[in-house]
């Protein structure tokens, strides 16, 4: 049936013509010195990759931070998600309906507002240190709850916990329960059932996750520069000062070279790259 | 249309037929939805259109702040004249410079821009001077805001000047003690209390003023590097940048922040309206930067005859009045503040935001681009300080 | 849950799990997901102009003027035309994507699976500046809501792919194969058959490419109104005289109200910068006409 083969044409353009070839042409501009703003003008360089790996280190050094802080928020989310899936694909059926438009819904709201009501709830003033001073647990404010690489990765997870959420959701659905009844019977704890029989099959809706969890936070700029203080600059964030700067090929350079980053670390997960594997386990 | 007619006519006869293939169904449906786009796109230019009899060609492309324009200026303009407006708004000076570069007078007639970006502007060959003396609302502007030197083109200037303030800082007095110099911020005792809006070149400007640089906009690199590492001692002070001021009121209404670094003139009056502390503003004695911003002519513009309509129209002191009653800080229109001194709710406002002292405007370090590299090596410097 | 199982067998496992234990940790679930959205709707009741404790009193007022501000924002329109737009277009060229890319083996596959992720790696602002790139001084395209549509369906494309993948592998081909023997055409076999079984799917991805186009979309002077429907921050106030308050109370809440949506401080970026979610909506920014 080649006639399927069709059916890819018309993403396969779009991919093309808006993505793949903007991207050259910024590929072009990091490899250029340009005398005057987005003149192709100059000489062929490499001194923007250069920069990237110089400039005492700051770039790599905040690169590095950037991915350990995706990391940990990927991880935390899926720790705090898998259950919470768990607990979704475990109601009835009808229930899994209204519960899942529950996690989707607070993604209609402002993603601004979200992330400004969490410096409600953090702050020295915030929902937390008001109710923990109500109590008379404590008499001054917690003030390490904001402003640093702690509210960072709380606002991560808040963020993006619905996408691994729907993802590992959707493999729990399609797993097949009556291989955890057959393990139960084979006198399988609980816990050998779920390592040995559950997880195995929900791998597929991990590494899902792991995709949308992980990449996105690594563009993230808005959350950092809200609730991260000076301690949650991330890379993204020294990226969009350098195009404020009118600094289009530097910028490009640093977006190429946290591109590579991230795709070695994809291919590292191999399975997760592949679709079929990614859906059949 | 017709085409678009077609394409939903074969559409239907294709299902009832069982003849479509998937693909047709597919790209049938792609053309239908791109079809669809475009005769809506179509239809509202005709509705803007549609009401202009008058002369004047449109619909008027603007690049704009948006506190440099409001809703009963836009509506009188399109009753007037029939043209209607197209507002894009920006936020920096570089991504309205890009932007303009880029696309350029074809699709953008108006844009905004600060004090010197404006010569940037021009040597770039992006922007036409105006004749002030064309205008009839520039002859209710303050007189030296006709003769600002570094937008003098011949006797034409590069933009039309709109608003200006100081940008200083404010401290909260229950826990601060009064200063009158930067370096009071570098107190360890204002560990974490001090918040900043995040204003790179602004912010090493500042910097290089508390480390005396002659000129904070065009530093040398050795002050740059100075600049930078005066940044990097005030980092434990501060607490987080905001990317809006509005969260300024916010921080000291909660007493988050004891100090705001770089504030607008007004902080004082907007956190006492919100129920917070009476905050101090500061004109430090090392001296303070500020904004001076205006709108230019886009070379080429389509629609140059409206931009230059729209400009006369907004600059009228009556929508200055309410741009400043709203946005309380100073304006570069004389007549509008005139008005306001007369209305004994704004008479002290028009005083306290220095409205009725244009040459405060005029003693502060304007804002603008690094010339050259500058402005390339002012974010490296910062960067590497906020990255350490 | 797909296997019903015997009812012994179900209550005895019932009976095994935790039960109540994974219950109220779902419940702790949505107390999370749910704590910022409450506290921003006790925020646009209370008469605070900013969001922070103690609260003040209770008002109403931030609702009263909503009204005005959805008819004065011709800009929803424009949001929800673009949200619409995106949506369908991404759900069809993902949709047909997903057939090819799961039922056929071909040569380079994998390289394409790895390509369609690749515009979630780059930062939206680069992406918007080379498509701004490519659009005007390339293309010599004006710049329009059908510019800010392309760029939108690149991202949201590869979304509804995964998603109506992950139901096209669990699918019966064999379905088809009967339909087609007894006589169906391909037409009426994906009509009849193919389609009512990954529905489901597809309607997952449209529900994805929606809340993503949408969140991409929520720069400040587009969607106002959804920003101000969870607040209750609003950005003018012409009926306060109205509303029938006193002269010096309306004034304070001039001024209240300017500080939340636009402050004097002329950098207030509420309602034009930040980003809102960085994969892409620097796209908007830029291409926004």
């Amino acid at each position: 049936m080649p006639r399927l083969l069709w059916g890819l044409l018309p993403l396969a353009t779009i991919d093309v013509v808006l993505f793949l070839v903007p991207m050259v042409i910024m590929a072009l501009f990091s490899l250029r010195f340009s005398e005057e703003l987005l003149g192709l003008t100059g000489r062929w360089t490499v001194a923007h990759y250069i920069k990237v790996f110089t400039s005492e280190g700051i770039y790599l050094h905040i690169l590095v931070k950037t991915i350990v802080i995706a990391l940990i928020a990927t991880a935390a989310c899926l720790l705090v998600g898998y259950p919470f899936a768990y607990f979704i694909a475990s109601t009835s059926r009808r229930w899994q309906g209204v519960l899942l438009t529950l996690v989707i819904m607070p993604f209609w709201t402002s993603y601004l507002l979200r992330v400004y009501a969490w410096t409600a709830i953090l702050g020295d003033r915030g929902l937390i240190n008001e109710a923990l001073h109500f109590l008379r647990i404590t008499d001054q404010p917690l003030s390490f709850l904001l402003f640093n690489v702690f509210s960072e990765i709380v606002v991560f997870v808040y963020l993006y916990i619905p996408y691994a959420v729907l993802a590992i959701y959707a493999s729990l659905e399609k797993m097949d329960r009556s291989l955890v009844l057959a393990a139960m019977d084979l006198g399988a704890t609980p816990v050998q059932a779920f390592l040995r029989v559950v997880l195995p099959q929900t791998l597929p809706g991990v590494y899902a996750s792991i995709v949308f969890v992980f990449i996105p936070i690594l563009g993230e700029y808005v959350t950092p520069t809200l609730v991260g203080g000076m301690s949650g600059v991330l890379i993204t964030n020294l990226l969009v000062n350098q195009i404020h700067a009118l600094e289009f090929g530097f910028g490009a350079a640093i977006a190429f070279v946290i591109a590579t980053f991230v795709l070695v670390l994809l291919l590292g997960l191999r399975r997760s790259v592949d679709l079929e594997r990614l859906y059949v386990g | 249309m017709t085409d678009r007619h077609a394409v939903l006519q074969s559409l239907v006869e294709g299902v009832r037929g069982g003849r479509l293939t998937r693909r047709e169904f597919f790209s049938a449906c792609a053309r239908l939805g791109i079809g669809l786009v475009a005769a809506s796109s179509v239809l509202r230019t005709l509705g803007g259109g549609t009401a202009s009899a008058a002369a004047l060609q449109g619909p008027l492309n603007i690049l704009v702040w948006d506190d440099h324009f409001d809703e009963p200026e836009l509506k009188d303009f399109l009753a007037t004249t029939g043209v209607k407006i197209n507002t894009s708004l920006f936020d920096e000076n570089a991504d309205a410079y890009a932007k303009t570069k880029l696309v350029g007078g074809r699709q953008i007639d108006v844009v905004s821009g600060d004090a010197l970006w404006g010569p940037r502007y021009h040597q770039s060959g992006l922007v036409d001077p105006l004749d002030l003396s064309q205008f009839e609302s520039a002859k209710e502007l303050f007189p030296v805001f006709r003769e600002i030197s570094f937008w003098k083109v011949g006797n034409r200037s590069i933009m039309f000047p709109w608003s200006w303030a100081p940008i200083i800082p404010y401290y909260d007095p229950r826990y601060v003690t009064p200063f009158n110099s930067y370096e009071a911020l570098f107190d360890p005792k204002y560990r974490r209390r001090i918040v900043m809006e995040k204003t790179p070149v602004d912010i090493m400007a500042q910097m290089g003023l508390v480390t005396g640089a002659k000129k904070p906009y065009e530093m040398t690199p050795a002050e740059i590097k100075a600049a930078k590492e005066a940044l990097i001692r005030l980092k434990p002070n501060i607490l987080t940048f905001v990317e809006q001021s509005n969260q300024f009121v916010q921080y000291f209404v909660n007493g988050t922040a004891w100090i705001i670094a770089n504030a607008h003139t007004g902080l004082d009056y907007r956190v006492k309206q919100a129920g917070g502390p009476l905050v101090k503003p500061v004109y430090p004695r090392e001296g303070y930067v500020g904004f001076l911003d205006g709108e230019m002519v886009v070379k080429n513009a389509a629609h140059r005859n409206a931009a230059m309509a729209w400009l006369d129209h907004k600059n009228q002191a009556k929508y200055v009045v309410l741009n400043f009653q709203k946005q309380l800080r100073a304006l570069a229109n004389e007549k509008a503040m005139k008005m306001l001194q007369q209305d004994p709710k704004y008479a002290d406002l028009v005083h306290a935001t220095g409205y009725d002292q244009p040459d405060v405007a005029l003693r502060m370090i304007l804002k603008g681009p690094p010339p050259g590299e500058g402005l390339k090596m002012y974010i490296d410097a910062f960067n590497e300080a906020i990255a350490r | 849950m797909s296997g019903e199982g015997s009812p012994r067998r179900r209550r005895r496992w019932t009976r095994r799990m935790p039960r109540l234990l994974l219950t109220l940790y779902g419940l702790l679930g949505f107390a999370f997901l749910y704590l910022p959205i409450v506290v921003l709707i006790i925020f646009s009741f209370n008469s605070s102009a900013v969001i922070t404790f103690p609260l003040q009193h209770f008002t109403v007022s931030w609702y009263r003027e909503l009204r005005e501000d959805f008819v004065l924002l011709g800009a929803v329109r424009n949001s929800i035309l673009v949200t619409a737009v995106t949506t369908v277009g991404a759900t069809l060229v993902g949709t047909a994507a997903a057939f090819p890319l799961v039922r056929m083996g071909f040569r380079m596959k994998r390289t394409f699976n790895l390509f369609l992720l690749l515009p979630i790696v780059i930062p939206g602002i680069l992406t918007g500046i080379a498509l701004l790139i490519l659009f005007v001084p390339v293309l010599n395209l004006t710049l329009s809501l059908n510019t800010v549509i392309a760029g939108q369906i690149v991202l949201a494309g590869p979304f509804v792919v995964l998603v109506v993948a992950s139901r096209l592998y669990g699918f019966n081909q064999q379905l088809e194969a009967a339909a087609m023997d007894l006589g169906a055409t391909p037409w009426r076999t994906f009509w009849h058959i193919t389609f009512p079984l990954i529905l489901p799917g597809v309607l997952a991805g449209a529900l994805i490419a929606f809340t993503l186009t949408h969140l991409l979309h929520h720069r400040p002077g587009q969607h106002a109104a959804d920003v101000h429907l969870v607040a209750g921050q609003v950005r003018r106030d012409p009926k306060a005289q109205r509303a029938g308050l006193d002269h010096r109370r309306a004034d304070a809440w001039h001024a209240a109200h300017r500080e939340l949506v636009a402050p004097p401080a002329r950098r207030l970026k509420m309602r034009r910068a930040p980003r809102y979610r960085a994969p892409a909506a620097g796209v908007l920014d830029s291409l926004m006409p």
